[in-house]
């Protein structure tokens, strides 16, 4: 965080638009120097994108499989002039002209790189991932994810995960930290990986339906809290300030609630076992 | 495995496919892509396919599996379905693989999309080879490819797989 004499300076010599941002304390120059990669531009990674993008960050790597259709309208960002265009491509271009333009110095400028691809087995993912300070899962299945965790533990670099469930109304913020917290196979064994069709919530057991991914069901309320709260703990990681949660839970069930948890790695894990 | 009996006997009055998941032997080699014993169990993997090939010619809707040559964990498939239309999709080994199923990229059968969990409402066959999916990496290639098939026929016939699922679990849940 900037001490609070730096903050005025700082912002005078910043353009307008993150003005408010250092005077919240955060390092914009510091920001501006970093890649953020977010895997699945839908409900969450808009989300995380926009937050980075309007905070400052340097660079996003952006990357997913499918195109913008009209279902995707009850998650923000995308519109109607938006169909049938690859996402991740979509959200990049908007994501820039939030901070390109004439008036403001290139050095502040966004830069981008999207790709239309399926992250299972694509070669150019380690890449990727290697050329990038911080990774961001907002996908819709597990597949992707833990193909994702393996690259960013086995290259140590921090992860923070987002999920909701499938009736919408809960959610979860995995943040990883290669060899220090849980990594996402540590969570997913081999008991709770697989998803089981959408049986009674009631019925649901605890662990596996928190783990689920959403599916059918999705509420732009929920995932803007996840969004949110993965792009809280990516700042935290950038910035280095403040607490790292490996996992925080939230429902906006009947019974309003955010829970943290401080879950520890799983002996013998496939992917960070042997950190 | 109540469930399992319930689709054939759906499947062998409806749609007269048959499933062959059963008849290819489990796996003996247990590795992930990459990891220590996959060449042995690629070896086993083209042996297996080269078993479900033999099973039952006429019925088999995959006629070529090949590997990408420069991507391991990336397969071609071709063959044709039971109304002559020509199949083709690429198979993707995900990194878990074999204690997850591969899946097949942009696979459309009917009104079903596989790789979708949830398709206009309805829940692809993803779910189900999920489910009976062998969790100690014992289900491979040849098997998957068995299955899909096999819904791939129940929904050509438009057999709601989902349905099926239904009728199973509140079964299992009256007999405990
Ligand atoms: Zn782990």
């Amino acid at each position: 965080m900037l001490p609070l004499d730096a903050r005025n300076q700082l912002a005078m010599n910043s353009p307008k638009m993150f003005s408010r941002i250092i005077f919240a304390g955060l390092d914009i120059r510091k920001l501006l120097s970093k890649t953020a990669l977010i895997g699945g531009c839908g409900g969450l990674g808009v989300i995380v994108g926009e937050i980075l993008a309007r905070t400052g960050i340097g660079k996003l790597i952006l990357i997913d499989r499918d195109i913008v259709e009209e279902e995707n309208f009850n998650r923000l960002i995308f519109d109607r002039d938006d169909i049938g265009q690859p996402k991740a491509m979509c959200l990049a271009k908007k994501l820039e002209s939030i901070r390109n333009s004439g008036e403001i110095e290139s050095k502040f400028h966004l830069k981008t790189e999207a790709y239309q691809e399926d992250v299972v087995a694509w070669m150019d993912l380690e890449e990727l991932i290697g050329k990038s300070d911080i990774i961001i899962t907002c996908f819709d299945n597990e597949a992707a994810r833990i193909e994702l965790n393996a690259y960013a533990v086995a290259l140590n670099k921090p992860l923070i995960d987002g999920g909701t469930s499938e009736n919408a109304l809960r959610g979860t913020v995995i943040t990883v930290l290669p060899g220090k917290t849980p990594c996402l196979e540590c969570y997913w064994s081999n008991e709770t990986l697989i998803p089981i069709d959408d049986s009674d919530p009631e019925e649901e057991d605890l662990k596996t339906s928190i783990l689920k991914v959403p599916c059918g069901a999705s509420l732009a309320t929920t995932m803007n809290i996840i969004g949110s709260l993965q792009a809280d703990q990516v700042l935290k990681i950038l910035l280095e300030y403040g607490e790292l949660i490996p996992q925080i839970r939230i429902s906006l069930e009947d019974k309003l609630s955010l829970s943290t948890f401080h879950s520890t790695r799983r002996p013998g894990c496939p992917a960070c076992g042997d950190l | 495995m109540d469930d399992l009996f319930n689709i054939k006997f759906v499947r062998g009055k409806i749609v007269g496919h048959w499933d062959w998941t059963f008849e290819i032997p489990l796996f003996r080699t247990v590795a992930r892509v990459g990891k220590p014993g996959w060449k042995e169990r690629l070896e086993e993997e083209l042996e297996k396919i080269e078993y479900l090939k033999r099973l039952k010619k006429e019925d088999n809707l995959f006629s070529k599996v090949e590997q990408d040559p420069k991507n391991p964990r990336i397969f071609y498939v071709e063959g044709v379905s039971d109304n002559n239309e020509k199949i083709r999709f690429n198979l993707r080994l995900p990194i878990r693989y074999p204690f997850v199923p591969p899946y097949a990229e942009e696979y459309y059968f009917g009104q079903y999309s596989f790789y979708s969990y949830s398709d206009h409402g309805r829940v692809a066959c993803l779910d189900k080879i999920n489910n009976r999916w062998n969790k100690e990496g014992r289900h491979g290639i040849a098997h998957f490819l068995a299955m899909l098939g096999y819904y791939t026929a129940l929904a050509r016939h438009n057999v709601n797989i989902r349905s099926l699922t239904r009728k199973t679990r509140k079964r299992r849940k009256i007999r405990k």
